[in-house]
């Protein structure tokens, strides 16, 4: 990791509002970090390195602010994520979709994610989703069987699996395909963070799949924030 | 000069021989008992004490030693009680007995003067027989067991002083008509009571008839433990022999009923969150466990993937080597352990797949089924879905054949097998067979090879799986009566897969 990400990264663990516009009110980071002046800014930085290292060790890399344009869609974001931490490989693809639903669910909906997967797969499509228990692991798993190029957007950090009986999928997704997360690594599963990264998923994707969502679904809020973002949404 | 008196103390399934000595001296009166016993014969002293005065004989004056020779040797139990009550007795001069040599001991005293059955009777009297003991003296209650044995006068007392007189001549030994069995031959489980599950039973006899291990997987109450329980019925009877083992370690554990002779093949299940030690065997003194408890018969573990991993694991040798040795401080046992396996658990987490209530993920599932290590999975060549029974079809459903027709269907199969691999060692059904074996009576004709073939490719079976298919096939045909394997008998064989169809079909990265 560059001395520049380093400063990306503490940027963006700095318990601050409106560090975009601070960002974008500064040049370079660099200045940014040297005009800042609070007390315990040294120890921030060295927290910011120690997640620096645990990169390295974990082979996680990062996108900043400046270089996450490789993503088609981010920038509909408002709150775009300072700095994305990612495993794999970033593969531009023509069209995107997201297939995304309920983690409790029934037959009939696994061979409708799974149909619905293995067409887009077949369209060149890469299939986005996040990794959860249900239709997010039957629409990684079968993009991976048949070849494809899926992304997993995680609520936690890349070094950690959740859930825990996904460790092989996630494996393979990090050898095949991209894992992606704002938190870095060492972050636990907190539920808050969960909702959050569905505004990735919907930025990401060109279209968006709802697979047997219930009312309270994570998924309903990754659709909402598609509608928001003017992406077309398919329930089923 | 020291009196001494015969008796026997436990090492693993045998007894050994002990010789208790007294001797009394000049000193404060106490008893002061030496060998290395445990804290039961420590104890004895206070019961001897109670009892030898209520039979109304004089404490000794005198300070007196009793030593249970060898020395060197831990051991334990309450069987010492009767031996030492006499030997001081005879030391002390109070009863007069002129052929001492000629008895052995064994009993348990209570603070009246009776005697109480002990634990281990049958190994002890099979010892007592085997070093020329002429005759062994021994509490009513366990004269079923002792009797077992052919070759050696037994006598069973109720009481210190009968036994007394007795060896003294005053007394003539009567056998109680009483002491027949009035306990009426516990009922037997038969497989008339199931109702459905034709195919299940099919593979219930599959595993009887070639010693194949079995496991159901099926919904909670669809009649997992109601089919298992009556697999003891279908097995042929037991021999003498193969009796007289399983009534050693059950004379042992203590658990020998008022029949004597355990006749049935034993039925054990022990419950998942049984530990280690009580499957394997241990505790200070190296006890049988289950394991050795189901030797002979059938070892049923229910919910299987809810036994921790590492009393699942600890089953491999047993299962394998067909005994299980247990090191203690108090000694090295080796207990038999041949049993056959049966075992059950749920599809899935929450029990109900493939069916629509079922809400699992198939990452769930395969985590769920992965809780069983290859290794035992291995060892498993039947693998039975169950398929849930309405209650509604229950009284209309035909009912299942009888245990006995089931039984004869496997001896038949058996003595098939008993002479095909007579001349070989250590292989005794078509679940021991090598590959070499395979190959030589597993031969298929070209349609059932492509079935077997176009099957295994669809579902990705590993030659490991292929070879257990082929065994099943061999069951099926002996059991069929048929010299060479038929296409039935590999569909038959096929059927018997059910967790790696089921597993093959889930969505999961492997």
């Amino acid at each position: 990791m560059t001395d520049e990400e380093v400063f990306y990264v503490w940027l963006s663990q700095l318990k601050k509002r409106n560090k975009i516009k601070l960002l974008e009110s500064y040049s370079t980071i660099q200045e940014l970090y040297t005009d800042t002046q609070y007390d315990e800014k040294e120890n921030d930085f060295e927290a910011a390195y120690s997640i620096a290292r645990k990169c390295e060790k974990h082979d996680i890399r990062i996108l900043t602010y400046d270089t996450m344009d490789v993503l088609n869609g981010i920038n509909a974001i408002a709150d775009k994520p300072i700095v994305l931490y990612y495993k794999g490989n970033i593969i531009k693809k023509l069209n995107t979709a997201a297939v995304v639903g309920a983690r409790r669910c029934s037959r009939e909906g696994k061979m409708r994610t799974l149909l619905l997967t293995e067409q887009l797969i077949q369209m060149g499509t890469t299939v986005i989703s996040g990794m959860a228990k249900g239709i997010d692991s039957y629409a990684h798993t079968k993009a991976l069987m048949i070849g494809g190029y899926t992304i997993a957007v995680l609520g936690c950090g890349l070094d950690i699996c959740y859930p825990k009986e996904h460790d092989r999928l996630m494996k393979r997704i990090s050898e095949r395909g991209l894992l992606l997360s704002e938190y870095p690594p060492g972050t636990p599963a907190y539920s808050y963070n969960f909702p959050k990264r569905n505004r990735i998923i919907a930025a990401l994707a060109d279209e968006i799949h709802v697979v047997k969502a219930g009312k309270k679904s994570g998924s309903l809020i990754t659709a909402e924030y598609g509608e928001k973002y003017g992406k077309k949404v398919y329930f089923y | 000069m020291a009196t001494v008196v015969k008796s026997f103390a436990l090492q693993g399934v045998d007894a050994y021989r002990v010789d208790i000595e007294a001797k009394d001296l000049d000193g404060i009166p106490v008893i002061s008992i030496i060998g290395m016993g445990d804290q039961a014969i420590k104890e004895a002293a206070e019961r001897i004490t109670a009892a030898i005065d209520e039979c109304g004989y004089a404490y000794p004056k005198k300070k007196m030693i009793i030593s249970l020779a060898p020395g060197d040797k831990k051991k334990s139990g309450t069987q010492f009680d009767l031996p030492m009550a006499i030997a001081m007795l005879q030391q002390s001069g109070e009863i007069n007995c002129k052929n001492l040599s000629g008895y052995s001991f064994i009993g348990e005293l209570s603070l009246d003067g009776s005697l109480r059955g002990c634990k281990g009777v049958l190994p002890m009297v099979i010892a007592a027989k085997n070093s020329k003991i002429e005759s062994i003296i021994i509490p009513k209650e366990n004269l079923k067991e002792a009797e077992l044995v052919k070759g050696i006068c037994i006598y069973g007392f109720d009481s210190l002083k009968d036994v007394v007189l007795f060896i003294e001549g005053r007394l003539n030994y009567s056998k109680d008509a009483k002491s027949k069995s009035f306990i009426s031959e516990d009922e037997v489980l038969d497989f008339k009571d199931v109702v459905g599950q034709k195919e299940l039973i099919d593979a219930v006899v599959l595993a009887a008839a070639g010693g194949h291990n079995l496991l159901m997987l099926g919904e909670p109450g669809c009649g997992k433990t109601m089919i298992a329980s009556r697999i003891p019925g279908i097995l042929p009877e037991m021999t003498e022999e193969e009796s007289l083992e399983v009534t050693k370690i059950y004379s042992i554990t203590g658990k020998i009923n008022e029949s004597g002779l355990v006749k049935r093949r034993p039925f054990r299940a022990p419950h998942h969150n049984a530990s280690l030690n009580s499957l394997i065997g241990g505790g200070v003194n190296a006890m049988p466990g289950e394991v050795s408890l189901a030797h002979n018969g059938v070892m049923f573990l229910d919910e299987l993937a809810e036994f921790s991993k590492r009393t699942l694991d600890a089953l491999r040798q047993p299962i394998e080597d067909k005994h299980v040795t247990i090191a203690r401080v108090n000694g090295n046992h080796t207990y038999p352990s041949n049993f056959m396996f049966i075992a059950a658990m749920n599809p899935c987490p929450c029990g109900f797949y493939p069916s629509d209530k079922c809400k699992c993920s198939d990452y769930e599932i395969i985590k769920y089924r992965s809780k069983i290590s290859g290794p035992i999975l291995d060892r498993i060549d039947i693998q039975k879905k169950v398929m849930p029974v309405s209650f509604f079809d229950i009284t209309s459903a035909e009912t299942s054949q009888t245990s006995e027709t089931l039984r004869k269907k496997v001896i038949a199969a058996r003595n098939l097998q008993k002479l095909r691999y007579s001349g070989m060692d250590g292989i005794y059904c078509n679940a021991q067979m090598t590959t070499d074996l395979i190959k030589k009576y597993c031969v298929l004709d070209d349609k059932s090879l492509e079935l077997l073939k176009s099957t295994c490719e669809k579902y990705g079976y590993s030659a490991r799986v292929v070879h257990k298919l082929l065994r099943l096939a061999r069951t099926s045909a002996d059991i069929n009566g048929r010299e060479t394997i038929s296409y039935e008998d590999v569909e038959c064989a096929l059927f018997c897969r059910d967790l790696d169809k089921s597993n093959s079909e889930l969505v999961v990265i492997k």
